[in-house]
């Protein structure tokens, strides 16, 4: 189990980006947030699932959907472990998938956690 | 790089990238709408216009790949320029969706300067492509109306190339070269139809005047012997009635019998058939037949008043002073008074009024009728039927019925004559009417009168005083300003359905 430190599990720079990128308008961008806290957990629960019945495929388009956004929203070490557990989906490997589901499922609710905080901000 | 503004769909089954690259987009101030699914993006396409489709690749159900493949396979959609969108790692991706069609890629962390580049560029194409789609689909009407011309259709109005002709091109000049021309020889088949047509309806006037104009001799032939006109009325529009019913059944065009018609065949019996016939036998005692014949013109202009006043057809002071030229004519002849006519008082003149007045309202009331496309001989038969049995109780009760051994025995010819002529002249004028047009058919008034002079010079001896000469000068007058159907004439509802004329 690899080790996150605070700026991988959330990192808020970014947020900034993502603002660029929509044009600059905060409100927009708390929309986008609740969006993804929004579907995060189902994403979460769709990985530890393919995880669990050893299902590549289902990890693979799971993990890589979870990749791309949690790049977007800061979850640097998130992306890391989705983009993993892509690579072993596509490759059509599960070995240490449930392990990395779990580190995925920790590593979301601490970003989601600082999100928040974020919005409450 | 063009800054037009296009309407975008964005396809990404994953909410929050399809929010961010849609609120990205839009940033940019194009209209973005956006779906979830490969099978929505398809029917959003085929429902709606877009200029750009943003497609996420990596989607369940139906993939990137496969909604590329619909979408280039689809004649309506294939120029629609669409921009994949593959995470960094995934490149083999990017590559083969451009294989299969895709004019673009972005990725999913993409840079907004590079979405806005992308995206604009797109547009550009498309423009391009719509332009140029819109050039070969010209082309293609353009073609299309040299067809059309082919099939001897010259009117430029129905070729439709109006708005390519507008174009500042090649393409608009020879579009406005082809107007030119195919308006040319439309111009000139329209001069030779109308010339045609002035000769025809004019030798078709000439027959119904030679007709008709038999009806005022015959009937002051009979009038002379002092028949009942109410007995002489049925007969005639008796024998008119088994003529009718004849030819009906021979050709199986009958009568309607719904209550609607046959109350429009009584009221047209009534003022197109009894009540002018009864005038005209009447006064057919007193007055000669060619004052009569000549009266009888008064018809045109007093159709011409009324319609004008209900607002049924448009004044035209070209017509009008035509048909006011037919009224100086029946004026001419009342001035001079008996012995210069022949009628012993002008009241009699007054009463030979009736009949035109007759048929004018008829005319009128055909127009407040609410309008039918009835068969032409069904109707006929069906006015003078109803005329025929509505004067039957009146005759009777009145005891002005002529036996049927005196009507055939001396009259029956006289009858028959009347009668036949009277449903060949019906018959001509409608065709007149359809061949002519309305307008010009509404001159036979004037034929009929200038017929119905002769056969009096010819088969009663009458005499023309010069102010009948007068009068008939003022007749060809009037015909000379109203001329023939013209393009923008159309038939006016009154005088269509004159048609339905019942007896003389």
């Amino acid at each position: 189990m690899s080790l996150a430190g605070p700026d991988e599990v959330f990192d808020a720079a970014a947020l900034d980006t993502l603002l660029d990128m929509i044009g600059g308008d905060p409100a927009a961008l708390s929309e986008l947030i609740e969006s993804f806290l929004d579907e995060g957990p189902g994403l979460i629960g769709r990985i530890e699932k393919a995880a669990a019945d050893a299902d590549a495929d289902a990890l693979r388009q799971a993990a890589h959907t979870m990749k791309s956004s949690a790049a977007d929203f800061g979850a640097m070490d998130l992306a890391r472990l989705c983009r993993e557990m892509e690579m072993l989906g596509r490759a059509g490997r599960m070995d240490g998938a449930k392990e990395l589901a779990a580190e995925a499922a920790a590593s979301w609710r601490a970003a989601a956690a600082a999100l928040h905080a974020y919005l409450k901000d | 790089m063009s800054n037009a503004k296009g309407r975008v769909l964005v396809v990404d089954d994953h909410k929050p990238s399809r929010l961010k690259l849609a609120l990205a987009v839009g940033a940019l101030g194009h209209e973005t709408e956006s779906v979830a699914s490969g099978e929505e993006c398809l029917a959003a396409l085929r429902g709606a216009r877009f200029d750009m489709v943003l497609l996420d690749i990596v989607m369940p159900g139906m993939d990137g790949f496969q909604v590329l493949a619909a979408i280039k396979g689809d004649p309506a959609l294939r120029d629609l320029p669409v921009i994949v969108i593959s995470a960094l790692e995934e490149m083999d991706d990017a590559v083969r969706a451009i294989e299969l069609g895709a004019d673009d890629f972005l990725t999913k962390n993409f840079n907004p300067v590079l979405l806005k580049a992308r995206v604009g560029a797109g547009l550009e194409r498309k423009r391009l492509r719509d332009h140029e789609l819109e050039y070969l689909r010209q082309v293609d009407r353009l073609a299309a109306a040299s067809g059309v011309v082919e099939g001897k259709d010259f009117d430029p109005a129905r070729l439709g190339l109006d708005d390519i002709a507008a174009r500042d091109d090649r393409l608009g000049n020879l579009a406005r070269v082809f107007l030119d021309m195919a308006g040319e020889v439309y111009r000139r088949e329209q001069n030779l139809r109308k010339q045609i047509s002035l000769l025809k309806g004019g030798f078709l006037l000439m027959l119904l005047g030679a007709c008709w104009g038999l009806i005022p001799s015959l009937s002051r032939n009979l009038m002379l012997d002092g028949l009942n006109p109410l007995g002489v009325a049925f007969w005639t529009l008796g024998s008119g009635a088994a003529i009718m019913l004849t030819l009906s059944v021979l050709t199986g065009r009958l009568p309607q019998t719904g209550w609607p018609a046959v109350r429009r065949y009584l009221i047209l019996g009534l003022t197109g058939g009894v009540l002018p016939q009864l005038f005209l036998f009447w006064v057919a005692a007193e007055v000669p037949a060619m004052i009569i014949a000549i009266v009888l013109a008064a018809e045109s202009f007093m159709v011409f008043i009324l319609a004008a006043v209900l607002g049924l057809e448009a004044p035209n002071l070209k017509r009008f002073m035509g048909l006011s030229l037919g009224l100086a004519c029946v004026v001419l002849i009342m001035v001079p008074g008996s012995e210069s006519t022949g009628v012993s008082s002008w009241i009699w003149i007054v009463a030979t009024l009736g009949v035109p007045l007759c048929y004018a309202i008829e005319d009128v009331v055909i127009a407040t009728l609410p309008e039918e496309r009835t068969d032409v001989v069904g109707a006929t038969t069906g006015i003078i039927v109803a005329a025929a049995l509505l004067l039957m109780p009146v005759t009777v009760a009145t005891g002005a019925m002529i036996s049927p051994a005196d009507a055939m025995s001396k009259y029956g010819t006289s009858f028959l004559l009347i009668a036949g002529i009277s449903a060949f002249s019906t018959m001509l004028l409608i065709f007149i009417i359809r061949t002519a047009g309305a307008v010009f058919a509404s001159q036979a008034g004037y034929a009929m009168t200038a017929g119905g002079i002769l056969w009096s010079v010819i088969l009663l001896n009458e005499s023309m005083s010069v102010w009948i000469w007068a009068a008939l000068a003022c007749l060809v007058s009037g015909l000379v300003l109203v001329m023939p159907k013209q393009a923008e004439d159309i038939p006016t509802p009154d005088l269509a359905l004159r048609t339905e004329r019942s007896g003389a």
